[in-house]
């Protein structure tokens, strides 16, 4: 059977009132719309479908509704030249980065989620903890103490420690 | 750039924000266990989250050579002299010098600095999935410039390998290319040494691989979760892979598989294929092969179907250009031999 949803426009509406028209096949990108288009699919007959996004600003949203045209652009997506754009795309600062992540989990699409939490990863790297707590403005909530028990704990994680193994 | 930045006062911590769920995947993504292991110093929310990794990459520093004693390579050349039993009934390998040598681990010198086993660094990971171990270095010491790949599956034992070998390896010099009379290399092939020279390779991977296999067993068992496990090394020589059945059979497996003698799996009978061509050359990656060697390893009494390539083992065995050189090796003459358990 085919999904309603290609067929359609949908009309995705922020918190702040900024309305995006999105092509049916690119709102097929996030799960959430896939959902509440097909719960929806008897009471609309116009062809338009309209999502109100709480939470997510227009600023956001429209990073979201440019990384869905892309992806959902097939002559586009491939390979390299993807990667390369995906890059660039997410080359934001960490404020914008979080309000995407929240907006990739909030509509469910996955392909962003994955992207954005793979950013965060590459900041985390190669980081020690107190460069990791300062980055993200997170509190310390262990002792002193505390903190060095689980640094001896996993004392291999840290520098002059080796991973060996028997052969 | 954002680590001179001091911590205001009434700076959001932004992970606040952020649903348990996203921060593990945060920390799948991240994998290197080292930088799992600095989360967990972080707040007790990373900790917690940072050991439900699902995803997780260990990369080892070095290799201990404790194995390395007199009984496990007298072991292991006593094994050449008896195991192999070449249907094409002219060609015996007897013991090899060299292949005590090549055997024994490249010696490493320890700094004076604590060292930590896979598995004691895994142990508080109880969720891990996909586990993946880089070993600093191929076992197999091998000439410059050749080349020796393997790829073994296991389960409670071996299940099939796969090795691309060649005696050279470089890339395609349209000036300097001489013609080779390749009816006349290869039949010259059984007798020449070379065909004894692709047994020393098999069996040194074998054994490699049945060793790497001995020494993840303790991991298998204490961590249920494991459904895909790779073990490979820095120099992509060898990769010993076990999929979800397959982990499950070695957990079910009596621990009595296993010879304690040579600290390694013990190796079923096998069949095997070899193809062989006296110079492989690869138009589309400009890659030249001399002396390329190819096998296909199974053991006696599975579906010999399955040895032929037949269900893909072969042609997914190795990447990029050397999955190239295996689906043209495949249509060569073939070699058939059998070797005995060892």
């Amino acid at each position: 059977m085919a999904s309603p949803s290609h067929t359609r426009t949908v009309t995705l509406k922020s918190c702040d009132d900024v309305e995006f028209v999105l092509d049916g096949s690119v709102a097929t990108l996030s799960q959430t719309l896939v959902s509440a288009m097909a719960e929806d699919s008897s009471s609309s007959d116009d062809g338009t479908f309209t999502w109100c996004v709480s939470n997510i600003t227009g600023e956001v949203l429209a990073k979201v509704v440019e990384f869905c045209n892309k992806h959902a652009d097939i002559s586009s997506s491939r390979g390299e030249d993807l990667k390369e754009w995906d890059k660039a795309f997410i080359s934001v600062e960490l404020d914008l980065l979080y309000d995407l992540i929240l907006a990739a989990d909030n509509l469910n699409i996955e392909s962003l989620l994955d992207l954005t939490a793979q950013r965060v990863a590459d900041e985390i790297k190669g980081k020690m903890p107190h460069e990791i707590r300062m980055l993200f403005n997170i509190e310390k909530d262990f002792t002193d103490e505390e903190e060095r028990e689980i640094r001896r704990e996993h004392a291999w994680a840290y520098g002059g420690e080796s991973l060996k193994s028997f052969l | 750039m954002y680590v001179d930045q001091p911590l205001e006062e009434d700076a959001i911590d932004h992970f606040d924000r952020l649903p348990d769920p996203i921060l593990v995947s945060i920390f799948n993504g991240l994998q290197d266990v080292k930088a799992l292991g600095r989360c967990c110093a972080v707040s007790k929310r990373f900790r917690s989250a940072a050991l439900q990794a699902e995803s997780v990459l260990v990369r080892v520093d070095c290799v201990i050579s404790a194995a390395a004693s007199s009984s496990s390579s007298a072991a292991s050349r006593g094994v050449l002299g008896s195991l192999v039993k070449l249907l094409l009934g002219t060609i015996f390998v007897r013991p090899i010098q060299a292949l005590h040598q090549i055997l024994l681990p490249k010696k490493v010198v320890l700094a004076d600095v604590s060292h930590h086993s896979p598995g004691e660094v895994l142990k508080n990971f109880r969720e891990i999935r996909a586990l993946k171990i880089v070993l600093p270095g191929g076992e197999l010491g091998i000439d410059d410039g050749a080349l020796l790949k393997w790829r073994a599956e296991f389960g409670s034992s071996l299940e099939g390998c796969a090795i691309l070998g060649a005696t050279s390896s470089r890339r395609f010099d349209a000036n300097s290319e001489a013609v080779v009379d390749d009816d006349d290399e290869e039949r010259r092939f059984c007798t020449n040494g070379g065909l004894k020279l692709r047994v020393v390779w098999t069996i040194t991977s074998l054994i490699a691989a049945s060793t790497r296999h001995f020494l993840l067993r303790q991991i298998v068992a204490d961590h249920p979760t494991l459904r895909d496990l790779e073990l490979t090394d820095a120099d992509e020589q060898g990769t010993l892979a076990m999929g979800r059945e397959q982990l499950e059979e070695l957990r079910r497996a009596p621990a009595e598989a296993a010879s304690a003698t040579a600290n390694r799996t013990q190796v079923p009978a096998l069949s095997m294929r070899l193809w062989y061509a006296p110079r492989l050359t690869l138009p589309s990656s400009g890659l030249v092969l001399e002396g390329a060697t190819l096998v296909a390893i199974r053991p006696i009494g599975e579906n010999v179907r399955r040895v032929d390539g037949g269900d893909g083992f072969l042609e997914g065995a190795f990447e990029g250009e050397f999955g190239e050189a295996a689906r043209v090796m495949v249509k060569r003459k073939t070699y058939l031999l059998e070797m005995n358990p060892f």
